[in-house]
């Protein structure tokens, strides 16, 4: 049996950077806040620099405390609610940041992104095909 | 090359390993230092409220919100979905809380 799925979206990523990278830019209000972010399927939740809900105005710790554990030991991040745009599609999730001002890293993760798209990955031509989910 | 930054470079490389590291964490910490904000304008999202007062409660499921009120639950983000469509509500804000004996995992 054939399964067949078709896509709205076709992006090439840059094999030349680690992981998959997308363009993201985060919606809070009438504050816009971009930056890349790798598409992690290993990742529970999109986590991203704290410095980025900073700049679009949110206060931190104010929202849903969330303790990630990773291989070598854990950290703390906090939830909030913003629209989460990429390539030109766009909805609304809780997103964390991390608590320490340090961390760099910025991924897209189950809850909030992979729970609310479908994608399709052709990792041998670098092709992501994604849609949004239409919960029809 | 301003004569500030080369008399800096200079001097680094006199400092203990300790005084070097507190350098590193003191400009790192420049470098980050956020563009003015609205910080003390901030109202958390309702939904945000919401989910933080009711997290033990739903813990494990999925929540389907409008503007800070609850409309329906689900294992799994469809049920949750189908759940607060059949009650009017078409697009209504999705979240799963992460129950205390679940891992919340950062994958790479």
């Amino acid at each position: 049996m054939i399964h067949k799925l078709e896509f709205e979206k076709r992006i090439s990523y840059d094999s030349r950077k680690n992981g998959i990278t997308l363009d993201i830019q985060l919606r809070l209000n009438k504050s816009f806040e971009s930056f890349t972010a790798k598409v992690d399927t290993g990742s529970s939740n999109c986590i991203f620099q704290r410095i980025h809900g900073e700049n679009l105005g949110l206060d931190i710790e104010t929202g849903e405390p969330l303790r990630i554990s990773t291989a070598t030991g854990s950290f703390l991040t906090f939830g909030h609610h913003v629209t989460l745009i990429t390539e030109g599609l766009e909805f609304d999730s809780m997103v964390f940041f991390f608590e320490n001002e340090f961390v760099s890293r910025n991924v897209l993760g189950r809850f909030g992104f992979l729970d609310r798209v479908i994608i399709g990955l052709n990792d041998y031509e670098r092709i992501l095909y994604m849609n949004i989910h239409n919960y029809e | 090359m301003n004569t500030v930054y080369t008399e800096i470079l200079e001097k680094a490389s006199n400092l203990t390993d300790t005084e070097r590291n507190k350098l590193i964490q003191l400009l790192q910490k420049q470098a980050n230092v956020a563009k003015p904000n609205n910080k003390k304008k901030f109202v958390l999202h309702p939904n945000t409220v919401w989910i933080k007062a009711n997290h033990d409660k739903y813990a494990g499921n999925y929540v389907a919100l409008k503007d800070g009120k609850f409309i329906a639950s689900g294992k799994t983000i469809k049920e949750a979905n189908e759940k607060a469509r059949s009650l009017g509500v078409e697009k209504p804000f999705l979240h799963y809380i992460i129950a205390e004996n679940e891992d919340a995992w950062g994958g790479w």
